[in-house]
């Protein structure tokens, strides 16, 4: 218990600090109402994220290593592809993000149409990617060609899109892995590659998964813009905003505990009832199991709720507030380095990270080790909130400048780190866009691009989570390389 | 990394087995402190522990995670390894973790009898959990499980291609008395006589530290 609560304040407490670091350093200082709101929100935060890791332990993985199991005994690769597609399909569609992106894709590009047939074109890409990616690991296609491929389609199918919609296409790899997809997807993929090995070596092949569904759902939303040819953003609405300022404590506590609940059932609801119906079908799990799953699914769902109040709570609107003074006090240096740093400690908060983590300790017996890797994807994004910060301050600095270059890198990286960080990098980049980054750093971003000149908050906000997502990618493929160089200068020393 | 050779292999080949099971993320530490009192190998798996807490078995809470530590040693440092796994890992103490010592063939001596011994138990993935079930109704508590592949034969075929079956396997010490007794139920009640349902095996233990014992436990 007590390693629990220790590392609930590691990841907790960084964050925490800094912000009210810079409340103290007056270089933006927040009123009280939102300093109370901060405060509150970070002590549920704590409360609700161990809660939360022990659900998922309990029941999600559980479930999703279960139904893994019964794919795999039908025996039946037809069977695993189908299954692998309505799975995907079903937690995409699910994901709260991808709805709140899917309805600003409509807004952007065809108002006409309901924001739905974008939940069922990303949706249909992420559920066609995951049974590709489950494929990939019963016939043990190596991740690299696998990933170099889907990359290189990205890539291309990048230089046919117009400006705009890049950014919104793009982020779509952030939001389609949320907390509940991420634990269940990963158990599930991890599950049918330990099915199905060979040899002992292969925990290579379990990673990738989360990585191979998102990049599909990009690949089928610049399919989409490409097919509608008008790719071009029509009409930039007004963001309709809202300030809770004006509610008291209470009512705002309310009110957005209430849409949580409503987001945490929406996530949770597909995979408890697919896994009822392959349970009461095929797995026939003993009494011991179903306990275990129900108790944890709603230690899940508690914890979740309480995370999420924590940070829509307290979080949200504190970093806009941070974002709009630093902006305006005219300083490049301020809004860049502070971003920088929230980009860092927000990484530890994320608990979709926690969880990727963990499994690629156990999956890896502890030979990659998790601080390892929450270190180099903290680094990841501390460079993209950098970047994409620079974006809005600059004008003339736009995404494909930096995206371009950042797909290629990713893309020739493919060739030189080895298997098992491929597979830890694509998923990885999921993970980190998750929702401290759009709770946090996006309304940090909107903040600022409000504030300066000849910056666009809609159009500059999207894009945001694309480098959140494609720069954590790009360092773990690096520490895969240096991990690589540092293992053939070890065997050099041996044989010598 | 030559001094290292030096000091375990030049000495006396080692008679014994020393395992260990600690909270996770000790084992590096562990490794350390026996290598640094003379181990000539170790290695460290993750494994899985069992609580003995009623509450939170029947919340279905039942594991921590767990490292499981082998080193071999011999008979000339196993005095010194205790001590300092005592003294900086504080094993002496319940709830830190397990130490005990498994005689190799190489030991010199006839055994000294102690009352504890070890049971290894491998069965296919998924009934381990019924295993630890089945040692928790004999009062047997505290196993420790490890997740591992391969079997006799690669005999499953999925897919069209032969794997490696999943399998996970029960480390326990306990005492020596009711051990026949459990390979007894285990025979009855898993049928482990029969081919392909599993294997148990137990052995003598030479020395333990940081045993649950009942007495401890207040039950």
């Amino acid at each position: 218990m007590n390693e629990k609560l220790k590392e609930t304040l590691l990841s907790i407490l960084p964050i925490t600090i800094m912000v009210l670091l810079i409340h103290f350093s007056t270089f933006a200082s927040l009123d009280n109402v939102l300093l109370t709101r901060f405060i509150i929100g970070a002590v549920m935060m704590m409360i609700g994220l161990p809660i939360f890791l022990q659900g998922v332990d309990m029941s999600i993985e559980r479930m999703g290593e279960q139904m893994s199991g019964a794919l795999v005994n039908s025996n039946k690769m037809i069977i695993v592809l189908i299954g692998g597609f309505i799975l995907g399909f079903l937690v995409n569609a699910a994901e709260p993000d991808v709805h709140i992106f899917s309805k600003q894709f409509a807004r952007l590009t065809a108002p006409e149409l309901s924001h739905w047939i974008f939940v069922l074109i990303m949706s249909t890409g992420f559920g066609l990617a995951t049974a590709a990616g489950l494929l990939r690991i019963i016939r043990n296609i190596k991740m690299r060609y696998f990933m170099a491929i889907f990359f290189g389609l990205l890539f291309i199918l990048t230089l046919f899109t117009g400006e705009e919609f890049i950014g919104v296409a793009f982020d779509t790899y952030g939001a389609t892995t949320g907390a509940i997809a991420t634990p269940f997807l990963l158990a599930l993929a991890i599950g049918v590659s330990s099915k199905t090995r060979r040899s002992t070596d292969e925990a290579a092949e379990s990673f990738g998964i989360l990585g191979v569904g998102s990049a599909g759902a990009v690949l089928a939303i610049l399919v989409q813009g490409i097919l509608l040819k008008d790719n071009n953003v029509a009409a930039v609405p007004d963001l309709a905003e809202v300030s809770s300022r004006t509610l008291s404590h209470g009512s705002f506590f309310l009110q957005t505990m209430l849409e949580t609940i409503r987001e945490v059932s929406l996530g949770l609801s597909p995979i408890l009832i697919s896994y009822a119906i392959v349970a009461i079908l095929w797995i026939k799990p003993k009494k011991r199991d179903i306990r275990r799953i129900s108790i944890g699914a709603i230690i899940t769902f508690l914890g979740l709720v309480i995370f999420l109040t924590g940070v829509y709570f307290g979080f949200l609107e504190a970093s806009h507030e941070v974002g709009t003074q630093l902006a305006l006090r005219g300083e490049m240096w301020l809004p860049l380095s502070v971003g920088a740093l929230f980009g860092l400690v927000s990484v530890f908060a994320e608990p979709s990270v926690a969880i990727l983590n963990t499994q690629i300790e156990e999956e890896t017996s502890g030979s990659i080790r998790g601080k390892t890797v929450l270190w180099t994807l903290a680094v990841g994004v501390a460079l993209a909130v950098t970047i994409s910060i620079l974006r809005i301050l600059i004008p003339e600095f736009r995404i494909i400048h930096a995206l371009l270059p950042v797909l290629g890198l990713i893309i020739a990286l493919c060739f030189l780190a080895p298997d098992i960080f491929i597979g830890i990098a694509v998923d990885a980049g999921g993970v980190a866009s998750g929702t401290m980054a759009a709770a946090f750093i996006l309304p940090y971003a909107q903040g600022i691009a409000k504030n300066t000149v000849g910056a666009d908050p809609l159009i500059d906000g999207f894009g945001l989570i694309t480098f959140i997502a494609m720069i954590p990618i790009l360092s773990m493929l690096v520490l895969g390389f240096i991990y690589r160089m540092k293992a053939s200068k070890a065997e050099q020393n041996q044989s010598a | 990394m030559n001094k290292e050779h030096k000091t375990t292999l030049t000495e006396k080949p080692s008679d014994m087995l020393l395992a260990s099971v600690v909270t996770r993320g000790k084992g590096s530490q562990l490794m350390n402190l026996l290598r640094r009192e003379g181990a000539a190998y170790a290695v460290c798996a993750f494994a899985e522990g069992t609580i003995p807490s009623h509450i939170l078995h029947m919340l279905g809470i039942a594991k921590t995670k767990k490292e499981l530590v082998f080193a071999f040693i011999n008979q000339e440092i196993e005095e010194a390894c205790y001590q300092s796994l005592a003294k900086e890992m504080k094993l002496d103490q319940t709830g830190h973790g397990v130490a005990f010592s498994i005689p190799l063939c190489s030991y010199p001596e006839p055994l000294t009898e102690t009352e504890l011994a070890a049971a290894f138990i491998i069965v296919d993935k998924g009934k381990g959990e019924d295993v630890l079930d089945l040692l928790d109704e004999l009062e047997l508590r505290g196993g420790t499980l490890l997740s591992a592949f391969g079997g006799a034969s690669m005999t499953d075929i999925l897919f069209n291609l032969p794997i490696q079956p999943e399998k996970e396997v029960i480390f326990m010490v306990a005492p020596k008395e009711p051990l026949p007794k459990m390979l007894r139920t285990l025979d009855e009640k898993m049928s482990m006589s029969q081919p392909h349902q599993g294997i148990a095996i137990t052995f003598a233990i030479t020395r333990a530290i940081g045993l649950y014992s009942e007495g401890k436990k207040g039950k």
